[in-house]
């Protein structure tokens, strides 16, 4: 958002930091936690806007001051920032009317990182299977050892969810977590 | 006659309301505008409610003039209409009517609300643990948002989410005062103070013709905002949504609206 200031001195005032839990995947472009909870209005333009309906609103099991914010779960549909329904865009950051979700440069944006567990994993336990590799939009985020065994590369995951949207273990062997996320500087 | 009229503007007063849901919730599905009454973007404009601005800015201490810009808009309408939204719009006012029509007793004395600090109490509140203790509920200070965003969230995801409770919330505030009828929105709401205290020039509001009246305080009794209406100053009156209850509960026909003044 431009022409963006911070009211430095009521800052001061402030009796207690804001609340900030670090388990929750946001969509792309969202500012730091501490603030985010703080800029969000809980409008949901964002799930509106949300053409994979990725988008979820956290409830009350996310902490009180978390409540309606909005949050990626990939078990519904991955996060199209870099391929696929959203053409190209950040349709949510985009509408954000408060910049709680800024849209920033699509470079610049790591909601978290695919965690494989390989216990779970069908390609681990003899099966033939590389859904998530073929489900990358990144070309190095997910590469295939000789024996067509998938490794995750963590450093060049986006956290998109496209693999563990995909994923047909059953329970699943993918998992989407916050850790690693990138987000967008505030102000 | 009187109760036929009656009847008449609160039956539109609901079928106002239940459209205006019905196309803010709906519009997301064809992509035609987003949001509720705490945002709306339609066709490039982006607006935000006032309430909801001030407790981002005093919550995330920070300000910037698209921000502002985008109340302006809200603003200005609220400075001419007042809390016609209240009474013609807001999905939890028209759920509490219903309901009050249903279960209040005829002719039970309600009695008006002379200063209502309480309520002016409550947004101080709500504003001082934005400001200090990086404390927001947005959810609950913007109840109509809560409304529209359940049935919008329910047809694009199939469930209902954390709104539910927080109506439910709210519901149990209004149901120990359910005697009384709207008294979330005449002293609780935080959104509805926020529209009283920026209705400066408030149209179309109600003025009591002092040789007419007969003094029986029937237009007081029904007023859903509890205003003093027969010795109602300007500030009083900024709590009015306009319902038109006090026109018809006059059995003088002393109680007329005026566009100005």
């Amino acid at each position: 958002m431009e022409g963006a200031a911070v009211l430095g001195g009521l800052r001061l005032i402030s009796i207690v930091p804001p609340a900030a839990r670090a388990d929750l995947v946001r969509p792309p472009g969202a500012v730091e936690e501490a603030y985010f909870n703080l800029m969000c209005i809980r409008c949901g333009i964002c799930f509106e806007a949300c053409p994979s309906k990725t988008i979820m609103l956290a409830g009350f099991e996310k902490g009180a001051a978390s409540v309606n914010t909005p949050m990626i779960n990939p078990l519904i549909g991955p996060c199209e920032y870099l391929r696929g329904r959203c053409e190209d865009a950040m349709r949510c950051a985009e509408a954000c009317p408060t910049g709680a979700l800024q849209n920033v440069d699509k470079a610049q944006v790591k909601l978290g990182t695919a965690k494989l567990n390989q216990e779970l994993c069908l390609a681990y336990n003899g099966r033939e299977c590389l859904v998530c590799s073929e489900m990358c939009p990144l070309p190095d985020a997910i590469t295939v050892t000789e024996d067509q065994k998938p490794v995750f590369h963590n450093t060049i995951c986006t956290g998109c969810g496209a693999c563990v949207n995909a994923c047909p273990a059953n329970p699943r062997a993918l998992t989407l977590l916050s850790e690693g996320e990138r987000r967008a500087r505030w102000p | 006659m009187a109760m036929m009229k009656t009847h008449r503007f609160k039956a539109w007063r609901i079928v106002t309301a239940g459209v205006t849901l019905s196309l803010i919730s709906l519009a997301p599905l064809s992509g035609a505008a987003y949001g509720n009454s705490s945002a709306l973007t339609f066709a490039g404009i982006t607006v935000i409610s006032p309430l909801d601005l001030v407790l981002m800015i005093l919550g995330a201490k920070t300000i910037s003039v698209a921000l502002l810009l985008s109340a302006a808009i809200p603003i200005v309408g609220i400075m001419l209409g007042g809390r016609f939204f209240c009474g013609w719009i807001c999905p939890v006012g028209m759920i509490l009517t219903c309901s009050h029509a249903a279960t209040a007793r005829k002719n039970a004395v309600r009695g008006a609300l002379e200063k209502n600090l309480e309520k002016y109490a409550i947004l101080a509140a709500v504003l001082a643990a934005a400001l200090f203790f990086n404390f927001t509920i947005p959810s609950l200070y913007s109840p109509p948002g809560v409304v529209y965003r359940i049935v919008t969230y329910y047809m694009l995801r199939g469930v209902v989410g954390a709104d539910l409770a927080i109506l439910a919330i709210m519901a149990i505030l209004d149901v120990l005062a359910l005697r009384y009828g709207r008294t979330w929105c005449n002293t609780l709401c935080p959104l509805g103070t926020v529209i009283s205290s920026l209705s400066v020039v408030n149209l179309a509001r109600p003025h009591v013709d002092h040789e007419k009246c007969v003094m029986c305080h029937s237009c007081e009794e029904r007023c859903p905002m509890r205003i003093p209406l027969t010795r109602a100053t300007k500030g009083a009156m900024m709590a009015c949504t306009k319902c038109l209850e006090c026109v018809v509960a006059c059995p003088a026909e002393a109680v007329r609206i005026r566009l100005f003044g």
